[in-house]
């Protein structure tokens, strides 16, 4: 997934954090840090649907929103709650990636398209979002 | 007791009961306790402390293993699960019976995209790492290369109960009242496919339950 979308720049892992914070890398698609799974996950108990995750090919750790405006962090997927589902809207060819729980809730990256920045999740506050908040989809292979 | 006695007791509980849960009954786990502690709450704490163990800056990536895998069980009787064939890897899905770490038998329910947009659900296997599809009307379940999949790849999940049993009808997604058909009573492998519903509670052979594997793992211990 890859954001800022001029300037190459994947959604991954932190190579080099002691957390479980999410940050953008340079892209490469053998890397993977940066290879994500949309999966829905089942309710261990009733069977149902619950929602799409996004699970990190390197770390098996789906990708979690926690408080409004703040980085993203991991969990793992027996412990998925409402703030590991997102939704994927499409917007003038890019993807914006939202919190199935607070939809105005977008997965956000710095707009200063530096590497090794931590990636979010901030407001939309209506309208086009901008290129913070859209995302290429790319297959691995 | 240590974190190492903590997760022996774990691992203990989480066998005996998940077992349960392999034979569709319902799990009830969380109301299992040490002391006071749930045993839910347990996990979550086990899991967060190994994750600040594991996750440094000399980390390797985790084995594939531990992804999220279901198997995809029948609740007709003799409980089997949804399969590649065997005897023909890349052919039409059968159901057979349960064979714990199986990747024959382990299943990802995925979104797939296009031009940036999601295009539906498909079923993957671990082992072919192909598509679940179904033919034009009732039929064989075949699979397809997740580059190939299109419309008769992508599925819908029905959540149920009936008398207490919770389960998924599994239906393609642009064809509602075709589901996902398992067959009873199967000793070697008997032919997944898709059948028409015509209304009223779906058959047993037509509904289904995912189970994840890492019960699996947490029951040998791993």
């Amino acid at each position: 997934m890859l954001c800022n979308p001029d300037g190459g720049l994947a959604l991954a892992v932190d190579p080099a954090a002691t957390a479980q914070r999410l940050v953008t890398v340079s892209h490469s698609l053998s890397d993977p840090m940066q290879l994500w799974d949309a999966q829905i996950v089942f309710d261990r108990n009733t069977t149902e649907p619950l929602g799409l995750a996004l699970i990190n090919h390197c770390s098996g750790l789906a990708l979690r929103g926690n408080l409004d405006n703040s980085p993203v962090s991991q969990i793992p997927v027996q412990d998925v709650d409402q703030f590991a589902f997102w939704e994927f809207v499409p917007s003038n060819g890019y993807a914006v990636i939202r919190l199935a729980e607070r939809r105005t809730q977008n997965l956000t990256a710095d707009p200063g398209a530096t590497a090794g920045l931590p990636v979010m999740i901030a407001d939309w506050r209506g309208g086009l979002p901008d290129y913070s908040q859209v995302w290429l989809i790319y297959e691995s292979a | 007791m240590g974190l190492a006695g903590l997760r022996r007791a774990q691992r203990s509980l989480d066998a005996s009961s998940c077992l349960d849960l392999r034979a569709r009954v319902r799990d009830d786990r969380c109301n299992l306790t040490i002391g006071h502690v749930r045993l839910a709450d347990l996990n979550r704490a086990s899991r967060a402390q190994g994750l600040a163990e594991s996750w440094g800056p000399q980390h390797s990536c985790t084995p594939g293993e531990l992804m999220l895998f279901y198997y995809i069980q029948c609740l007709a009787p003799g409980s089997s699960v949804l399969s590649i064939d065997p005897d023909a890897p890349a052919g039409n899905l059968v159901v057979m019976p349960k064979a714990v770490g199986d990747q024959m038998q382990l299943w990802q329910a995925m979104m797939l995209f296009g031009s940036n947009a999601p295009l539906g659900i498909a079923l993957v296997n671990s082992q072919s790492g192909l598509a679940a599809s179904a033919s034009a009307g009732n039929g064989p379940v075949s699979q397809v290369a997740i580059a190939n999949a299109d419309t008769a790849s992508f599925w819908d999940f029905k959540a149920g109960t009936y008398r207490g049993q919770s389960f998924t009808v599994i239906r393609l997604l642009n064809r509602a009242t075709q589901n996902l058909t398992g067959a009873s009573n199967v000793t070697v492998k008997a032919s997944a496919s898709v059948q028409g519903w015509s209304g009223g509670p779906p058959v047993f052979t037509q509904t289904w339950v995912f189970v994840p594997a890492d019960f699996d793992a947490l029951a040998q211990g791993l």
